[in-house]
């Protein structure tokens, strides 16, 4: 087996890198796959919280670079799903404490026994941005249909062309119909015009990303959720199938409307 | 006194102040949600969309706005003697190939009917060109030697292709930039020309 390290950033921040990474890998683990995913942004690690597995932390990334422990001691297998894990970042040290020569043998060794490895990076393009692209294959960049995320990965996919992989493919994030339809969001046309990348997939504002990460249970748990529909079609095209693109529609049916008016939302189920 | 006692009198109470501040609101408040109905606000989409065009080229060069205005308005000079431009059909870009960036600027060409030497399938034949194989040589000369002057390029690197629709034709021009990323900072200083927002 060898697997494929795929690099997961943004340049800027909350855009939902960790939400993408957990996301994308769960549903190829969903999928069969034997999946990693690595949080690589030391001092600010959020991807257990998200995945829910907080509190089965005992070793993490950086002690595993430093021969504390194990790899295999540090990855903490998943509460829903087979075949995925997750090494935790280091929340009390900084990102310089490990190099890109580090995180790439790391990556070499886990690429023997997994079918995919996902680096979700820091946002910035700083050395912790440097540590995760240099260890990768591929690299998926992630943004929200707004001016400064948009400028931000172009500066990043501008460093990863740099670095000689190759083009990363766009994941748009939070993406509303609603205001796109009206003038007050920029298309998928217009962001692919200006970063001229690939598009990996199209994920719609979802309130069940909200309630997931509360609940520590990637959205992709949830049949009902247009965000976990999204990013199941994402891993799809990451296996090479040819899934159309999450078509996104405004509902304005008078049930809509009442639902709207008496705070109607529907329950979000969270069994895998 | 007594004056003062006549404007007192004539003047409208506190009471009287109030309901005309409140049917004013109340009005404001109408006309507003009128207002509100039936004005269409201008789309930000595209204002987004052409900013961040604007801003993405200079981020991707590091030159500056002025610089790249002033790029700009030499390649529409230089194409002018080659083919007609109209200035705001020239489309000019920097993107990121492989490692290293690449500059584009492609300009439409509208002929009237009579000047598009169609054959009789409306299709155009070799002898039709805007460029002839001279001139496009020739252009391609100039395009290193003005761009060339604004940053490092690689030699050679400036390709020039015509294509022609039913409509109109299209002139693409490109070349390389030898290193987009450390282009010279002290170079972009020399450079002054004003630059009016959104015009790319």
């Amino acid at each position: 087996m060898q697997g494929e390290v795929y690099v997961v950033n943004s340049g800027k921040g909350g855009v939902g890198k960790t939400t993408a990474t957990a996301n994308v890998g769960s549903a190829l683990s969903l999928r069969g796959k034997r999946v990693v995913l690595i949080d690589a942004d030391i001092g600010l690690r959020n991807l257990d919280v998200i995945m829910g597995l907080e509190n089965r932390i005992v070793y993490d990334l950086v002690q595993v670079i430093e021969g504390v422990c194990q790899v295999q001691q540090a990855m903490i297998r998943d509460k829903l799903t087979e075949n995925l894990y997750v090494i935790p970042a280091a929340q009390t040290r900084d990102k310089s404490a490990i190099s890109s020569e580090q995180v790439k043998e790391l990556c070499n060794k886990l690429r023997e026994d997994f079918d995919y490895i996902f680096i979700d990076s820091p946002a910035g393009i700083e050395q912790g941005f440097k540590n995760a692209m240099e260890a990768a294959d591929k690299a998926i960049v992630v943004t929200t249909p707004d001016v400064a995320a948009i400028r931000d990965a172009d500066r990043v996919i501008g460093f990863i062309e740099a670095a000689g992989l190759t083009k990363p493919e766009l994941i748009i994030n939070r993406v509303r119909p609603g205001m796109v339809r009206r003038g007050d969001m920029m298309t998928t046309e217009d962001i692919l015009d200006l970063l001229s990348v690939p598009l990996l997939g199209i994920v719609p504002e979802d309130e069940h990303i909200v309630v997931s990460g509360n609940r520590g249970v990637p959205v992709v748990h949830d049949n009902r959720s247009s965000a976990g529909e999204a990013f199941r079609r994402v891993a799809a095209r990451i296996e090479g199938e040819d899934v159309p693109m999450l078509k996104l529609e405004v509902s304005y049916g008078i049930f809509t409307w009442i639902k709207k008016m008496v705070g109607f939302k529907r329950p979000m189920g969270a069994k895998a | 006194m007594d004056d003062l006692k006549e404007i007192a009198k004539k003047a409208p109470s506190i009471a009287e102040l109030r309901d005309k501040v409140k049917q004013s609101k109340t009005l404001d408040n109408v006309g507003g949600m009128v207002k509100q109905v039936f004005e269409r606000k201008e789309a930000s989409r595209q204002n987004a969309h052409s900013r961040l065009k604007a801003v993405m080229l200079q981020d991707r060069t590091t030159m500056t706005a002025d610089a790249l205005m002033d790029l700009r308005n030499h390649i529409i000079v230089l194409l002018a003697n080659f083919v007609p431009v109209d200035r705001r059909r020239l489309e000019m870009d920097i993107k990121q190939s492989g490692e290293s960036l690449v500059l584009t600027a492609n300009v439409r060409v509208d002929l009237e009917p009579q000047e598009r030497m169609a054959n009789g399938n409306g299709d155009f034949e070799e002898r039709d060109w805007l460029l002839s194989p001279k001139r496009t040589a020739a252009l391609r000369r100039d395009m290193l030697d003005t761009v060339g002057s604004y940053m490092p390029i690689f030699p050679d690197s400036a390709k020039v292709r015509e294509e022609h629709f039913s409509t109109h034709i299209m002139v693409y021009t490109s070349l390389r930039i030898a290193d987009g990323v450390g282009f010279d900072e002290n170079a972009q200083q020399e450079m002054s020309v004003s630059f009016r927002s959104g015009e790319f």
